[in-house]
């Protein structure tokens, strides 16, 4: 007999899944400097993306997932897309295609704001490169690209982005983890 | 099992008790006492499962091939690795499997770890076999399907004349 789950409400799900996200994301990498780190997963069927990335204040380069992430990490971060999904889906709301997390540790209390959207990028043409830095151009601004190559496309998803909204925002106060 | 482990580390015991508020978080565990988590890991892939016997004696078992489910697999996933990789820096060889009790009470969930070590592909037996053999030793075989028994008894033979040789 397959296990009954408890039904717990959209917004008690949501407080513990960005909880975990900050708490694994803590527990891998060294927070103590970064005034924000971003989280972004994607959901296209069955077919998931994930990273990380944050500006070190020091060198004013952006740190990214990109550049290879350990294994446990990964599996938790597409673990959180997953459990993202079932949570809209336990809510019968419309699937989300896109989660942004911000981490906001610039104040006593770490703030998530956080972002589903429903933009379906691939169905308008636009490559997963350009997606991602369509994501990195909103959170850390155009400056921060390794290259421009995907400018021209970013401008374009900001036009439409600006014309469609697709997106739920949430803002949750992250239980504090940062002294461990 | 081959080795039981006594949590001694407090980066373990994080990651078992973690194991337990996953579950906890989704699952009514009102009605159970005895809860089982089993993790299978071999050679990168990877399988948890967790199950208990209700008070109308029925088996409540997790589907991790649920599509639905398949998140909480991988988050449990992921905690095992952790536990794996935690005592791999400490020195140990890592498991193959690992089989945790948790005692259920109004607190929470006291765990006992056991791993094993069993190359069952190699030995013979399928790799999936595995949760069929660990559900028959914890919870009884009446809960196994009549059809996966015969398999399940030739583990167990394989298990006993193991330990008897050694």
């Amino acid at each position: 007999m397959n296990m009954k789950f408890r039904k717990v409400p959209f917004e008690e799900r949501l407080h513990e899944e960005i909880n975990d996200t900050f708490r694994f994301l803590n527990t891998s990498l060294d927070l103590s400097d970064i005034g924000h780190i971003f989280y972004w997963g994607q959901v296209y069927g069955n077919s998931k993306s994930v990273g990380y990335w944050y500006v070190d204040e020091t060198t004013k380069i952006i740190v990214d997932s990109v550049n290879g992430v350990n294994y446990i990490l990964f599996r938790r971060m597409i673990a959180e897309v997953s459990m993202f999904k079932k949570m809209f889906s336990d809510n019968n709301m419309k699937p989300y295609i896109q989660v942004l997390i911000d981490f906001d540790m610039t104040g006593s209390q770490v703030i998530a704001n956080v972002t589903f959207d429903s933009y379906d990028w691939r169905k308008l043409d636009f490559d997963l490169e350009s997606v991602w830095d369509y994501y990195r151009v909103e959170t850390v601004g155009s400056e921060y690209l390794k290259n421009g190559d995907n400018l021209a496309d970013v401008n374009k998803m900001q036009e439409y982005a600006a014309e469609h909204d697709e997106t739920l925002h949430y803002q949750v106060v992250v239980d504090d983890f940062r002294s461990n | 099992m081959e080795h039981k482990l006594n949590v001694f580390d407090e980066k373990i015991e994080r990651q078992v008790d973690n194991i337990f508020e996953v579950i906890n978080n989704l699952v009514d565990l009102t009605n159970c006492s005895n809860l089982w988590f089993f993790g299978n890991e071999y050679d990168g892939l990877s399988s948890v499962n967790f199950w208990y016997v209700g008070a109308d004696k029925r088996l409540n078992e997790f589907a991790e091939y649920h599509s639905e489910n398949q998140g909480i697999g991988e988050k449990l996933t992921a905690d095992m690795l952790e536990i794996d990789q935690l005592l791999i820096g400490q020195g140990d060889r890592p498991f193959r499997q690992i089989l945790i009790n948790y005692t259920v009470n109004d607190d929470g969930g006291i765990p006992k770890i056991s791993l094993d070590y069993y190359d069952w592909p190699e030995i013979g037996f399928p790799l999936f076999a595995a949760d069929n053999y660990y559900k028959s030793v914890t919870v009884g075989e009446k809960y196994v399907k009549q059809s996966d028994r015969r398999v399940v008894h030739e583990m167990l033979a394989y298990v006993n004349a193991q330990e008897n040789n050694s």
